[in-house]
């Protein structure tokens, strides 16, 4: 049995933390940022509504979806949001949450078959978009 | 200190069967007063996501990120491993994996390098078996050729005509490894742990 082994590089985008490491065939991009003015509950319903939206978009582009995955944490608690190219499952955890303030958000996509500039911008667009998060309706105020 | 070392595709369900696996080896315990179990999480990414929620579950955890540890970042593992030894002497390692790593070589390296035999479980996710067998073929083969024991997870999600054929497919990648279901609706049977502890 042929088996590969090569190693892994990485391309750093400093404004968004963004890392992406490639093995095995597999691009793994990842990135952290902490949102102030967000509540987690709207975190999560648009991180889910994104993931789901990931599933479509991998798919579409005949890549396959290893594991897209999220962690968001307030203080109030933390939870896991993760697709595996069908439905979003989301798992509230027992811990006590984060120690700092706002919302953290880590997210890391691993997929194959997508080209890395795409995935790159795809994490971003979804920070971006949660960026947005409960905007509307602070303005609307 | 026993070694255990966790493999199986990407969101086949490895943390999961971790955070039952541990808490299993800690309440089976003889002695309280030693450290029962501890954890070295490898996540292919730079930022983790698995090890927070290890934490969140109240586990210890070292890290080692961006790479895969049965290659590129297999110094960090043994030097990993050796301070786990001399500090805390665990009675088990448990190591996961990346979803893309090959276990028998985090087993092979271990055994070369500090003269350790590691015991090797791989999960498989029924659900997406036949998505990712043939275009992921060889990654595959190496994580399921060499098991010990195969774990079939999300059973729950598949009918049991699929089951027999996924499992008829992973006796002939793996005819030695003890082979058993498992499902994410429902606790990891006791026997079935039992086995993954003492062989």
């Amino acid at each position: 049995m042929a088996k590969v082994t090569n190693s892994s590089y990485l391309t750093k985008r400093r404004y968004y933390r963004i890392e992406t490491t490639i093995h095995e065939g597999a691009l793994a991009v990842s990135g952290k940022r902490n949102f102030f003015n967000q509540q987690i509950k709207e975190v999560q319903q648009r991180l889910t509504a994104e993931f789901n939206a990931m599933n479509a978009w991998v798919l579409d582009r005949d890549g396959i979806i290893g594991h897209v995955k999220g962690f968001i944490a307030s203080r109030e608690k933390s939870l896991m949001i993760s697709a595996t190219g069908a439905e979003v499952e989301c798992r509230l955890l027992e811990s006590e949450g984060n120690s700092t303030d706002g919302v953290q958000v880590s997210m890391a996509f691993i997929v194959f078959n997508i080209p890395q500039l795409e995935l790159e911008e795809k994490l971003i667009a979804i920070f971006n978009s949660l960026e947005m998060v409960g905007k509307k309706k602070r303005q609307e105020k | 200190m026993k070694i255990l070392i966790l493999g199986g595709f990407l969101g086949s369900g490895k943390t999961t069967v971790l955070l039952q696996l541990a808490h299993y080896l800690v309440t089976q315990s003889p002695d309280q007063n030693k450290t029962q179990v501890a954890i070295i999480e490898n996540e292919i990414g730079q930022i983790g996501i698995d090890d927070q929620v290890l934490r969140g579950n109240g586990y210890e955890v070292r890290d080692i990120f961006s790479g895969c540890v049965c290659c590129s970042l297999n110094s960090d593992l043994i030097t990993g491993i050796q301070e786990i030894r001399s500090t805390a002497d665990p009675e088990w390692l448990i190591i996961e994996a990346t979803g893309v790593a090959f276990p028998d070589k985090i087993a092979e390296s271990i055994f070369c390098n500090l003269g350790l035999a590691s015991r090797i479980v791989t999960i498989v996710d029924a659900k997406r078996w036949k998505r990712i067998r043939v275009p992921l073929a060889n990654l595959i083969e190496g994580q399921l050729g060499v098991a010990d024991v195969v774990l079939i997870n999300k059973t729950d999600l598949v009918n049991e005509a699929e089951l027999i054929e996924l499992q008829k497919e992973l006796r002939n990648l793996n005819d030695d490894a003890a082979l058993y279901r498992i499902s994410g609706v429902s606790s990891i049977d006791e026997e079935i742990l039992k086995v993954i502890e003492n062989g």
